[in-house]
């Protein structure tokens, strides 16, 4: 299909639709960041609550790697669940690349839709 | 001597198909297989009782409230999620340099299921930021996740990750209609609004099956999400299919899971089925 020129307002929904599609992964990467005493502070309230409602600091006050040197250097049951996770993820890829290439070059001759029901009732 | 090239022609795909098939016979087909097999049994002696453990899960409680959510969950969003995502994709195919939004709309599915778990939780919680902005404005604090609002919660969770893979299927099949046919409609005096209902919309009916089934099966998986915020018994607007399986399962009464998943199944299928019957009818 060609495009048309959009107009700003398309483009002001679009900005606000990523924001707001993007914001809990900002928070996600934001958080790592933050040093344990400052996370202590703003999410406390979420483990005991005394009044106080938890916050959220978007900028971190002292921004530190402290977490990822606890998670890479002190915690080594995480190497073996992603060496686990990546293990699972190839050997699910190595099943499903030639299923792929199968479907791609359209060898199964008119029998795409049923394999594709086959495979999707299997999800 | 060419007959022979020929079927080994015809069937060089069979290598391909059979990692993938046997995987899924092996991990999913016979497994259910023996479920049906236990649906029939008595979970600890083995013994077959025929339909009883069909009739305890019909006149169970905790079945009808799941199924109910269930339904009612799959009701609320697929439709919302096709909606949404169509006018998104609509719009996008408009814009010009399209591929950092989509970039955008994809990162939800990036995010592992843990953290965003996390993220909901001081979002939503009781002790939450969003509250926390609510009584600091002078209203009462709102309980998201123990109330009849974790339903929405849920709702906005499927849509926020589910929202960029529905907007690519629908942008694919959005680019690939014809330009040809839609400049010889507009050459004709068609208006925008006639291109989209008379020739963009009818063109997707494949992608809108295909957007269905995945966005179908895809609300099963919300599952993960409402287990790790709310736990094992939510408030009762998400205790979902899933939440009572899981429930079984630890208090060991795998017959009535078996004829739960039987039942369940067979559901899924007839609806599969009926769909795409729907769907070749409409095609002819």
């Amino acid at each position: 299909m060609r495009k048309k020129a959009a107009g700003l307002p398309l483009y002001i929904v679009m900005a606000v639709l990523c924001t707001a599609v993007l914001f809990p992964v900002i928070l996600a990467v934001i958080l790592p960041f933050q040093a344990h005493t400052e996370l202590k502070d703003t999410l406390s309230p979420l483990v005991n609550f005394t009044g106080k409602y938890a916050r959220i600091d978007l900028l971190p006050q002292y921004p530190s790697a402290e977490n990822f040197k606890e998670l890479l250097v002190y915690s080594p049951e995480f190497y073996r669940v992603f060496w686990n996770s990546l293990l699972m993820v190839g050997g699910a890829y190595s099943f499903s690349r030639p299923l792929w290439q199968c479907l791609r070059r359209g060898r199964l001759q008119g029998l795409n839709s049923r394999a594709g029901g086959f495979f999707s009732m299997s999800m | 001597m060419i007959n022979r090239y020929a079927i080994k022609r015809k069937y060089r795909y069979l290598p391909f198909l059979l990692p993938s098939v046997a995987g899924v016979a092996v991990f999913t087909f016979l497994p259910f297989v023996d479920s049906v097999r236990r649906s029939f049994c008595t979970a600890v002696t083995g013994d077959l009782v025929g339909v009883n453990n069909y009739k305890a899960v019909f006149v169970n409680e905790a079945f009808g409230l799941a199924v109910k959510n269930t339904a009612v969950f799959t009701a609320v969003c697929i439709p919302l999620l096709i909606g949404i995502s169509f006018f998104i994709a609509y719009g996008l195919s408009r814009v010009k340099h399209i591929r950092l939004i989509k970039s955008v709309l994809l990162f939800p599915m990036a995010v592992p299921t843990a953290a965003l778990v996390l993220i909901w939780q001081i979002l939503f919680g009781d002790a939450g930021w969003i509250n926390h902005i609510i009584t600091s404005h002078g209203h009462g604090a709102v309980s998201f996740l123990g109330s009849s609002k974790a339903f929405w919660v849920l709702v906005g969770s499927y849509i926020w990750k589910n929202l960029g893979y529905t907007v690519l299927l629908w942008l694919t099949g959005i680019m690939g209609v014809s330009t040809s046919v839609i400049d010889a409609a507009r050459v004709d005096g068609a208006n925008e609004r006639q291109v989209l209902f008379r020739i963009i919309l009818p063109e997707l009916k494949p992608a809108l099956y295909t957007i269905t089934i995945i966005s179908f099966l895809n609300s099963f998986k919300v599952f993960r999400e409402a287990y790790l915020v709310a736990g094992a018994y939510p408030h009762k607007s998400i205790y979902l299919l899933q939440h009572l399986f899981n429930n079984w399962f630890v208090n060991m009464d795998l017959d009535k899971m078996a004829a739960a998943a039987v039942v369940v199944f067979s559901v899924i299928f007839a609806a599969a089925v009926l769909l795409q019957r729907v769907w070749d009818r409409k095609e002819v």
